[in-house]
């Protein structure tokens, strides 16, 4: 853990609750876009987030500094979306009449760079849909997080086998739908 | 290595996660089969291009005002203690309830060994009751007792057990030595001494 993070935590122990916001202030995208990749909704992303943010604070007494504030954050959002999902009772899945956004079809109004940005946030949700929930909460720590398998093992609250056999099974799902659905990809490396 | 082998570590290998000796026998492996290598490559590219388009993908955030509000909300919400004081006691607790637990489940079994090899124990028992109001109701009109029922009725104990509660003593019964085991109902009028002794049978009926 940074010696930064070491003493905005101390400091919020302390009392100075106003060192909260540096604190999770870099994570303040990240956590928003893998609690999206992880439910696929928006605003269900969002209020997640905030709920995460909301129990690092609370129990900000509890956190482990040898393990560090980031690992210890993603565990939260994790299990926030986890209980999330377990609420509303469904799992996230792409619902099929919504139609992905197709991304030769030129953009009807704004910037044409936020509407391929969009299309391929779709196209990358849409790859994720063909994973289970744990596959596609390993693959996003390890591969689009960068985590490694024994931080992802922590955040999951796994072990680093069961990390290793949702991974590889994840891959093998991904790589499949995108042979299905976007082969031209995947052309460089044929 | 065979290709049924490598195949199911490819997607492991393409991302680093299998290193050593593992590792080199798959990439010589993919190095002498041009389908596992074509596999591998493959891996490799979808993963890097699911990284590029996690990166390249429109990010979402809050608004300005959404991430003030939601912050100042936060800070509302009161701190719980560090870990380190709140479960320091839990040690402590655990074993004291540890050795409650223990304690009552002993008396449980030794109670329960008692019982069964017949060992009288304090445990309440009916046999030990006195009559109901004794106190009460003997110098006036009556007494009345209930006792633990036995566990098998017969005509010959019900007689027996009559005799002993009803003849012995002219005016009252005497319940400490009668340890009568059926549930009965005696009433004696002081006027005239009659006694009325009812035993419940199984079937709670009550037999004069």
């Amino acid at each position: 853990m940074e010696s930064q993070e070491k003493a905005l935590i101390e400091r919020v122990l302390g009392g100075d609750g106003a060192a909260f916001e540096p604190l999770v202030l870099p994570y303040r995208r990240t956590l928003l876009a893998l609690a999206f990749r992880i439910v696929q909704d928006a605003e269900d992303a969002k209020e997640i987030a905030q709920e995460a943010l909301f129990r690092a604070y609370k129990y900000l007494g509890r956190c482990d500094l040898e393990r560090g504030f980031r690992n210890w954050l993603y565990q939260i959002l994790v299990n926030a979306a986890r209980d999330h999902r377990r609420k509303r009772g469904l799992e996230t899945q792409w619902r099929s009449d919504e139609p992905l956004p197709d991304d030769s079809a030129a953009p009807g109004a704004g910037p044409e760079d936020a509407h391929q940005a969009g299309v391929l946030r779709a196209q990358l949700l849409d790859c994720l849909d063909a994973v289970s929930a744990k596959e596609r909460e390993v693959f996003l720590l390890r591969d689009i997080e960068q985590m490694n398998v024994r931080e992802a093992a922590d955040a999951l609250g796994c072990s680093a086998i069961s990390v290793r056999v949702h991974l590889s099974r994840a891959r093998q799902k991904i790589k499949a739908r995108m042979i299905e659905k976007y082969p031209h990809w995947l052309e460089g490396g044929r | 290595m065979r290709c049924r082998i490598a195949r199911k570590k490819l997607a492991l290998c393409a991302g680093g996660e299998i290193g050593g000796r593992k590792a080199r026998a798959v990439e010589a492996h993919s190095k002498a089969c041009p389908g596992c290598r074509a596999e591998l490559e493959i891996y490799r590219v979808a993963l890097a291009r699911a990284k590029s388009l996690a990166a390249s993908a429109e990010p979402l955030d809050w608004t300005e005002t959404e991430w003030r509000r939601m912050i100042s909300e936060i800070m509302a919400v009161p701190l719980r203690k560090p870990a380190s004081e709140v479960f320091s006691l839990k040690p402590a607790l655990a074993v004291a309830a540890a050795f409650f637990l223990f304690v009552l489940g002993m008396q449980v079994a030794v109670h329960s060994l008692l019982r069964t090899s017949g060992i009288s124990t304090t445990w309440p028992a009916y046999s030990d009751a006195r009559p109901i109001g004794a106190g009460k109701i003997d110098d006036k009109m009556a007494s009345v007792e209930l006792q633990r029922p036995v566990a098998s009725f017969d005509r010959a104990s019900l007689l027996a057990v009559a005799k002993i509660a009803g003849l012995q003593d002219p005016k009252f019964p005497v319940l400490e030595s009668a340890k009568q085991d059926v549930p009965a109902l005696t009433m004696i009028s002081p006027e005239t001494g009659t006694k009325i002794v009812w035993f419940i049978n199984e079937n709670f009926k009550l037999e004069d």
